[in-house]
């Protein structure tokens, strides 16, 4: 791995992105059950008014869903950027290493034990849930006789989730909770309101400003830990931090939308053909990448519909594309994720 | 390593061990009977509750159990020597995934259908599993060899996209059968009685039997595949057969009491640990010991969460995750 130029500078990057972004959102505000034409979605902006059904569902829910989607899918990507960096593994994400389990089974709990806890509330625990969940990974990783290697942690990850995702299940037979939970579980950002991406955006920049601040380390750190040592980086103080950074993203992003998977696996080797591996590089345009695809995929999932439900969760066409990438990335020839498996 | 005696010395220790486990399972429940009364219904001399609560629920049950157990451990033996990977077993290679898929298509496209034709679930369990453990093979399998690493890494891609797939056709379904679905997935041994007995005891024996026959190739296999072949064992078939063997095996059980993971895991490693490497000794202590632990599950589910009861599979993959870390954290590369 080499840090090699991307085809990509990161100021076409940044002057791209917003154009793109813009154009997303557009399309996203228009197309669901109702179509709605631009001059409504104008007129929602610059002239509001309360009574028109259309500007309501432009302003008050498809707005604060775009929105959502950019947001946790931006943190779901740089959560996985970051954690395939630090730990040199392909397969890294927040999905593998115990993140997403972790943090949505807290919330069952949390769901199951504290019915009265309001959004702030469930998100702290998620995130609490998050960090239990990667604190067992990393920990079993680093209590093993071989050290924290990258295969090591990928399994314990697998294994952990299937943990976790046992009493996740015995909970929900135990209370009887069914439908309600898996379904709670697949609800993507469908049920967004304003005040969850306000909830959300402050702990995204937060991690967002951490990530950057990081990203010379991460450099560093994906070129392996000995070469990293021998430059001169503290590991332990940079991968903490980094652990931090990836807990406020990913234990966030999940509480907002549940478990969705794959955004944080393939999101960051897409960014990585684009720009190549300088960190600084990487990270605002997985940002960028990463809630693109979460918003087209929603735009999807809208799209699609169900006898039972008005629409199919995002996680599911996020899965149907992501699915065919990762076993492209352990089918490839020579591939590291195959040395990383042996 | 262990002279024959010895073995099979060992041998009888754990079938005993099995036994007893089987009376206290017959014994535990929501009314304890006390072995006396046990043992009075079980030559049916007890009075006519004892005789309906032991023979009509529980031995069916525990029956059931016992098949499930055998079988699962048998298949994650066969897929273990087939791949001669440790961490191969019937949930990581799509095997449980593909018989999950197949009933829920077969739950979406015909549910009134299916109520009624017994056949119906575990023919759409076999198939779905036979269809995505070819997927998942085919995809392993390179320059005329599967490797094992990559059947792992494949098996995991095609159990999510199984899994997105399921998700998908739970929405078509109504809250009723959903709600069973989800109840069946975490793999509860409640729907054991005699008639579904009827035809998964000979099936699941028949199966295990000639899991045995493979007993020598896998041995062979062990060693590598050039000296396989070189020994004059036909390597890609046996491994085609084997996998096809352990498929029927879990899926059929699967098509019964939904997804019981990691106990196809846990059992071999645990007959290993008593037995040795041996293969023709290494089928029949896993069948006891994946018997045993699944008895001992249901039981446990039924006994500490009584009214209530926590399904089976739940209790095996806390348990089988655990063991799994452990493994992970013990050995060293």
């Amino acid at each position: 791995m080499t840090v090699a130029g991307g085809r990509l500078s990161l100021t076409a990057v940044l002057l791209i992105s917003p154009l793109v972004m813009a154009i997303g959102i557009g399309l996203f505000l228009m197309v669901g059950d109702v179509s709605i034409s631009w001059a409504t979605i104008g007129s929602a902006f610059t002239e509001y008014d309360p009574s028109s059904v259309d500007q309501v569902i432009v302003r008050d829910w498809r707005l604060p869903r775009a929105l959502a989607n950019l947001l946790v899918g931006a943190a779901l990507a740089i959560a996985g950027a970051i954690m395939q960096a630090m730990t040199r593994n392909p397969l890294a994400s927040p999905g593998i290493m115990g993140l997403n389990t972790g943090a949505s089974f807290a919330t069952v709990l949390g769901l199951v034990f504290l019915p009265s806890l309001g959004r702030p509330g469930l998100m702290g625990i998620s995130m609490l849930g998050a960090a239990t969940g990667a604190a067992l990974v990393f920990g079993l990783g680093a209590l093993s006789r071989g050290g924290l290697t990258p295969v090591r942690l990928a399994l314990t990850g697998v294994a952990v989730s299937t943990l976790i995702g046992a009493f996740g299940s015995g909970v929900m037979v135990y209370f009887e909770l069914g439908q309600d939970l898996s379904l709670w579980n697949a609800r993507g950002t469908a049920n967004v309101q304003w005040e969850d991406v306000f909830l959300f955006l402050p702990v995204f920049l937060l991690g967002l400003l951490g990530a950057i601040v990081l990203s010379p380390s991460l450099t560093v750190m994906s070129l392996g830990e000995s070469v990293a040592r021998g430059l001169g980086q503290r590991i332990h103080w940079a991968k903490f931090a980094g652990s931090v950074v990836v807990l406020l993203l990913a234990g966030g992003g999940v509480a907002i939308a549940g478990p969705v998977g794959f955004v944080g696996l393939m999101t960051p080797h897409m960014v990585r053909q684009l720009v190549g591996h300088d960190q600084r590089k990487v990270l605002p345009t997985a940002a960028v990448l990463g809630g693109l695809f979460l918003l087209l995929s929603d735009i999807g999932a809208r799209l699609a519909t169900t006898p039972y439900r008005a629409e199919v969760p995002v996680g599911v066409v996020t899965s149907l594309v992501g699915v065919p990438f990762f076993l492209y990335l352990a089918c490839r020839p020579q591939s590291k994720v195959m040395e990383a498996g042996q | 390593m262990t002279t024959f005696g010895g073995i099979s010395a060992r041998l009888i220790l754990m079938f005993s061990l099995l036994v007893a486990i089987c009376l206290v399972y017959l014994n535990m429940g929501s009314t304890e009977l006390g072995y006396a009364r046990v043992f009075n219904a079980l030559l049916r001399q007890g009075d006519w509750t004892d005789n309906l609560i032991v023979w009509e629920m529980r031995m069916p049950r525990m029956v059931l159990s016992l098949l499930l157990g055998s079988s699962l451990a048998v298949s994650g033996v066969l897929l273990q020597g087939l791949s001669r990977n440790d961490l191969a077993s019937p949930s990581t290679v799509g095997v449980n995934a593909g018989a999950g898929l197949g009933i829920m298509i077969a739950l979406v496209m015909a549910p009134v259908f299916s109520l009624k034709q017994p056949w119906l679930m575990p023919v759409a369990a076999v198939g779905g599993a036979l269809l995505l453990t070819l997927l998942v093979f085919s995809l392993a399998y390179r320059h005329g060899t599967v490797l094992p690493s990559r059947l792992l890494l494949v098996g995991i891609a095609i159990s999510y996209g199984a899994s997105a797939a399921m998700l998908l056709l739970s929405l078509r379904m109504d809250f009723v059968t959903h709600n069973r679905v989800v109840s069946w997935m975490s793999g509860s041994l409640s729907s054991g009685d005699w008639r579904t007995l009827l035809w998964l005891a000979p099936s699941c024996l028949c199966f295990s039997l000639l899991a045995l026959s493979f007993a020598r190739s896998l041995n062979v296999l062990a060693l590598g595949d050039e000296v396989a072949a070189n020994l004059g064992v036909p390597v890609q078939r046996k491994r085609f057969l084997a996998l096809a063997l352990a498929t029927v095996l879990t899926s059929s059980s699967a098509a019964v009491a939904g997804q019981i993971g990691f106990l196809g895991l846990v059992a071999p490693h645990l007959a290993r640990r008593l037995v040795g490497q041996d293969h023709r000794w290494l089928f029949p202590a896993a069948a006891i010991s994946g018997a045993a632990l699944l008895v001992l599950a249901d039981g446990l589910g039924r006994h500490w969460f009584s009214p209530n009861e926590m399904p089976a599979g739940v209790l095996v993959g806390a348990l089988g995750s655990l063991y799994f870390l452990f493994l992970l954290v013990r050995t060293r590369g």
